[in-house]
């Protein structure tokens, strides 16, 4: 195929096989934990990072990296019990770097940059060394969830169970929003910070209805994401569309498909 | 010669905020092979006692005892509303996780090395169901896999928060003759709101709403419930001679 012979090809499709591992077991994860709300606010929240960071003249990704790790620790501190009556706070926290990050970038001066990009992402700008980083980040998270698993179903499913037996949860807690949080950083290049949120969902949701069990949820969950991010990004490349809202597209119209069979086979049996 | 205590809990102050007490002056024992039923309205402090007895909560004052045992040594059957059972994981591998204590990522990956997991599906008759995901099986089977999970470490203090709540009337048979043939091995608390679930076979009850009244065996029980629901209960039971308490001083 002659588009292969593109450099920022290439490195797309790199990004889109790599970050599907990324989505699908972090997607997973939040999915059954039910924090979809949660992960929404740290992602828009690090928008402010990243404006901030622009504004300064620093690299505006290390931006969002900064709050999107900071914001992720404070989640993981609190305990879940206020989390829980200050869910309000959340959607504060996520108008607010919303607003903050889009005031820095008016006020810097100079050439306005394409918000367009960081909201919404664009796969062709992903370069080696982001690919790096992902392909670095997801042989931690298999490691660690390979290592871990067994707690961590527990702490997933059972806390006070986990607690009980001599689980660390607040550990447990506190590094489950940390990979949740670098996870995003890491997503933002490709996907926009509006749209990982879906990248996350959109899979594990499709995947749920075929698995009884976290691990076959999750591998089903990055093969569904691979789909749909080759899917979209081959959708977006020969209609001339941006490649995120494509993919997001795709995964929603993919979802809508199978949940819809789902429901009248299951009405049928 | 007294029954040795197992658990004793003393002079017990809880407050979730510093200011509103949700437990006063609390004191009460866990003897060998008891069969202690604590019971009182909703929101009576019931669950946040158990959980101080379990180590999961610190009391603001007050002592808990273990004698000769560890929190190692508690099975625990919780309300099914503290956990998700929409959570994709299968019977086998829900009941496992009752071995969690002893994984070591290095030392110890597998935690069922003598087949403990089979041995409790067959104990509690779950073994056709075993690869079931737990969001697919009934009330009734459900609990039944709380226990075996709770029971799989041989504990020897069996703590249930209200057992009977979401099952059936056949269920909560089954329980309560599981339950008896338990207590001849190990003690058991019991939280419950439900009058019904208190058979002939509970050896010492308490009431609690906010304080907690003691009652060793055979006392009255009616007038005390009064006190601590604020309306009176009937008690219905089959082929049980009712049991009165004493009036809370």
């Amino acid at each position: 195929m002659s588009i292969l012979n593109y450099e920022f090809v290439r490195n797309a499709l790199w990004a889109g096989l790599l970050l599907s591992i990324t989505s699908g077991i972090i997607g997973s994860l939040i999915v059954v934990k039910r924090d979809t709300f949660l992960i929404g606010g740290i992602s828009h929240a690090s928008f402010g990072g990243l404006g901030l960071f622009y504004f300064l003249g620093l690299n505006p990704i290390l931006g969002a990296f900064t709050v999107s790790v900071l914001s992720g620790s404070v989640i993981g501190l609190t305990p879940e019990r206020k989390l829980h009556t200050h869910n309000a706070l959340i959607g504060v926290l996520w108008a607010f770097g919303m607003s903050i990050g889009i005031i820095f970038i008016t006020l810097t001066p100079g050439f306005a940059p394409n918000l367009l990009t960081y909201l919404f992402g664009d796969i062709l700008t992903v370069r080696s060394a982001d690919i790096l980083n992902i392909l670095i980040y997801n042989i931690v998270l298999l490691i660690t969830v390979f290592l871990f698993y067994k707690p961590l179903i527990v702490f997933l499913f059972d806390k006070e169970f986990a607690a009980l037996h001599g689980i660390r949860v607040n550990l447990y807690r506190y590094f489950f929003y940390l990979f949740i949080s670098v996870a995003i950083v890491l997503m933002i290049r490709s996907v926009g910070i509006i749209l990982v949120l879906a990248l996350f969902t959109i899979p594990p949701l499709i995947a749920l209805p075929f698995a009884k069990r976290l691990p076959v949820i999750m591998l089903y969950s990055v093969i569904v994401c691979l789909v749909i991010f080759m899917g979209g990004f081959f959708i977006a490349y020969y209609t001339n569309l941006p490649t995120g809202p494509v993919i997001i597209m795709t995964g929603t119209l993919l979802m809508l498909i199978v949940r819809t069979l789902c429901h009248f086979t299951q009405k049928n049996s | 010669m007294n029954t040795p205590v197992l658990l004793e809990v003393k002079h017990l102050h809880f407050s979730f905020d510093g200011k509103h007490p949700v437990l006063t002056n609390i004191s009460l024992p866990v003897l060998d092979r008891d069969y202690l039923v604590i019971m009182g309205p909703n929101g009576g402090g019931k669950t946040t006692l158990l959980k101080c007895m379990l180590g999961l909560l610190k009391p603001d004052h007050g002592t808990i005892r273990y004698h000769g045992m560890s929190t190692r040594d508690f099975g625990y059957v919780p309300q099914f509303t503290t956990f998700d059972k929409q959570m994709p994981i299968r019977v086998h591998e829900f009941i496992e996780s009752g071995l969690i204590a002893s994984y070591h990522p290095f030392k110890n990956r597998i935690l069922d090395k003598d087949g403990l997991v089979e041995k409790q599906l067959e104990e509690f008759s779950l073994t056709p169901i075993a690869y079931a995901a737990i969001s697919e099986i009934s009330g009734g089977q459900l609990q039944r896999v709380l226990l075996a999970r709770a029971l799989i470490q041989n504990p020897k203090i069996l703590f249930l928060d209200e057992p009977t709540t979401f099952i059936d009337p056949e269920s909560r048979g089954n329980l309560s003759l599981i339950l008896q043939k338990l207590n001849k091995t190990l003690a058991i608390v019991m939280i419950t709101h439900d009058t019904s679930a208190i058979d002939d076979h509970v050896k010492n009850i308490a009431c609690i709403n906010q304080n907690l009244y003691y009652h060793g065996k055979d006392e009255p029980l009616e007038s005390s419930l009064v006190k601590v629901y604020g309306c009176p209960i009937e008690l219905i039971g089959h082929g049980m001679p009712h049991r009165v308490l004493k009036e809370h001083e």
